[in-house]
């Protein structure tokens, strides 16, 4: 069943559970009333459901905003990928699965919003209008039209999207890819090549990266999987992590975070979108999620009867090599 | 614009750099170790490139590290052995920041100056010279111009402009200080041409910047606009980082932390944000800013509410950076916007 434009349906589906009281608010996204890129909105009454709009530029994972303290029932607008995240916060008992309405967005990739600035003939200010053609996605700016493309442009995390359909569902809205693009993921291309160097120059791309981090934490604040109520990088008695950014402090919060989040984080790519001074922060947790298969067999969030590895212990618990642990 | 302009060829600014660098701390637009345009101390003079645009980096940095030390300590059986930490001596310049940037280095010294007892520490924003680069074009979330004017703060807050021209920069002097650092640049008087070239490129910047969202400071007291719904709308989609205030210029809000190590230790100063949902938690548990749309409606209001009522200022100049780079875009000049035609339409109501 197709559905070229499935914007008009979506605000419909949201006005109705706002309506019948189905859900207490809709997380979704709207045009910035300066930029005209997508936002995330959370909108409580039915008239707003007509700003929602729903288009290549939607990179946010909302379902960010389903964690704790959220008002419940919510619906919430999810791509494929997005719906990752919802499965593993379920499966940790996190939110509950009625309490979310799923709205999933077919998808077929997510372009480079930083692409507009190089396509667009002057300095844009304001979006006009986003129109999506096959594989063209005509971004109609007020410096002129810039033409992305769904197979050049997106997102390094859509290149290879693993997971094209969704994994839990509510009601689904537009076309759905039957299975992944099958193309080489950068990512993983970025962990090969971190790898391929020496420990010493290794160790220099570490420091550096997390040198220039200034600690605004804007990558676990906008991470769906970091829900914790105090976060450990918070704390001051004790004081796991130093606050201050002259020693170690900045890698040592960056590798906790990741081994938080390992074999949870669902590789959406949010933090590393969020990061102000663009630290390639997916490459730790690429890496992650590749120990995690490799060992334990575990994809984060694909599977909604998987139980996460940091959830059981099995006498066969495998060891990484050379780390024999407790058994022999 | 006051001041005598001279003009520098293009070719000239690395000699300039270096005859400052010679008797001060210079920090200007390089390429950072990551291959992006920062704003850092200059080793060595041709790295410094005006034509970076660097206006994302973070300048904070140039007067209030992230990170601080003010002393460190020993611990032993006699008690606590101070061991003071040198500040930084002599003068220093910051070279090719823009006139947004200036203006906001410049105000926070308000803060830092108010009561009985002046906090040296954040005065040295006060003793740091200025050599402001005017823009030719905005990027794409600047509102200076909606703020105020741009040229108005190179005037408030540079000791010399430098606006690009054609060949080079027309240089305005605007303070003795500057006058001192142009004296070394080796700039010859500009031409009446050179001048008006200048002219056309402060004109330019204003007319770029869209006139119709002007915004200013909030005329209201603070309990007229607290239950405004802007607040609880747009803090409905904060995440709570410290993106917007640890990039914005005027933004100075720290914490002093220990960190000690055995019986030794430091210390230290370090940024911290309003955003961040511990910034006002007591000791009790009690949060009085309990959640994001609080925590938004503060940075707002500080900027245009408080600042203004207690310094005549706002303390936003407009560089779009926390709108640029907040990760679920939030726009403070949007916010603002907002809370001004909702008050509008309130007193249009009570009127009717």
């Amino acid at each position: 069943m197709s559905d070229p434009d499935p914007v008009p349906t979506l605000r419909a589906k949201a006005r109705e559970l706002l309506e019948q009281g189905t859900v207490r608010a809709v997380v979704g996204y709207q045009s910035h009333a300066e930029s005209g890129l997508p936002v995330p909105a959370v909108i409580t009454r039915p008239d707003q459901a007509e700003a929602l709009v729903f288009n290549p530029l939607c990179a946010h994972n909302l379902s960010r905003y389903v964690q704790g303290g959220a008002e419940k029932p919510v619906a919430v607008v999810a791509k494929a990928c997005d719906t990752r995240a919802l499965v593993v916060m379920m499966q940790e008992s996190h939110i509950r699965r009625e309490d979310v309405f799923v709205i999933a967005m077919g998808c077929t990739g997510i372009v480079d919003a930083a692409r507009i600035d190089e396509r667009a003939r002057a300095p844009w200010r304001r979006i006009e209008a986003i129109r999506t053609d096959g594989d063209a996605v005509a971004v109609e700016t007020d410096a002129g039209v810039a033409r992305l493309s769904l197979t050049e442009d997106l997102l390094p995390r859509c290149v290879a999207c693993p997971v094209p359909q969704p994994v839990i569902d509510d009601v689904r809205l537009g076309d759905f890819p039957e299975a992944p693009p099958g193309r080489p993921d950068p990512l993983a291309a970025q962990v090969a090549e971190i790898e391929a160097m020496g420990r010493d120059e290794r160790r220099r791309f570490f420091s550096e990266t997390y040198n220039r981090c200034i600690r605004c934490y804007a990558c676990r604040n906008v991470c769906p999987l970091c829900f914790c109520e105090k976060c450990f990088a918070d704390e001051t008695r004790p004081q796991w992590v130093p606050r201050s950014t002259l020693g170690g402090g900045n890698e040592l919060y960056h590798m906790v975070r990741a081994m938080h989040l390992a074999g949870r984080c669902i590789g959406c790519g949010a933090c590393e979108r969020a990061c102000p001074v663009g630290l390639p922060l997916m490459a730790v947790n690429t890496k992650m999620a590749q120990v995690v298969d490799g060992m334990f067999g575990h994809v984060a969030g694909v599977r909604m009867d998987d139980t996460p590895p940091f959830a059981v212990y099995r006498d066969a618990d495998p060891d990484l090599p050379g780390h024999g642990g407790g058994k022999s | 614009m006051k001041g005598t302009p001279l003009f520098l060829p293009g070719d000239r600014v690395g000699s300039w750099v270096g005859a400052l660098a010679g008797s001060s701390t210079v920090f200007g637009p390089q390429v950072g170790s990551s291959g992006r345009p920062e704003f850092a101390l200059v080793r060595d003079p041709s790295a410094v490139d005006l034509s970076l645009d660097a206006r994302r980096a973070s300048i904070r940095e140039l007067w209030m590290p992230q990170t601080e030390i003010l002393f460190r300590y020993r611990l032993d059986s006699q008690g606590a052995t101070l061991e003071a930490v040198p500040r930084p001596e002599g003068s220093r310049v910051a070279f090719g920041i823009r006139p947004c940037e200036a203006a906001a280095i410049r105000r926070v010294t308000h803060v830092f100056r108010q009561g009985k007892h002046p906090d040296p520490l954040g005065l040295e924003a006060e003793g740091m010279a200025i050599v402001g680069l005017y823009c030719a074009s905005p990027r794409r979330t600047c509102f200076c111009a909606q703020v105020g004017s741009p040229v108005d703060m190179a005037e408030e807050a540079c000791d010399v402009l430098m606006t690009p021209i054609s060949g080079g920069h027309v240089l305005h002097v605007m303070t003795d200080r500057g006058g001192s650092l142009a004296g070394v640049s080796g700039a010859a008087q500009a031409t009446s041409d050179q001048v008006s070239a200048a002219g056309a490129v402060h004109a330019g910047l204003i007319t770029a910047v869209p006139a119709d969202g002007a915004i200013g400071a909030l005329e209201a007291t603070a309990l007229e606009v607290w239950a405004s719904e802007v607040f609880a709308d747009q803090g409905a989609r904060c995440i709570g980082c410290g993106v917007c205030t640890f990039l914005c210029p005027a933004c100075h809000c720290f914490d002093i932390l220990d960190e000690r190590q055995g019986t030794g230790g430091a210390r230290y100063r370090c940024w911290d944000s309003c955003q961040f949902d511990h910034f006002t938690l007591h000791a009790s548990r009690h949060n009085p800013r309990h959640d994001q749309a609080a925590r938004l409606r503060q940075r707002v209001l500080h900027k245009f509410l408080y600042m203004p009522q207690e310094f005549g200022v706002t303390g936003c100049t407009g560089c779009g950076r926390c709108a640029e780079l907040c990760p679920v875009g939030i726009s403070i000049r949007q916010v603002v916007a907002d809370v001004r035609a909702a008050m509008a339409q309130e007193q249009g109501v009570t009127v009717a």
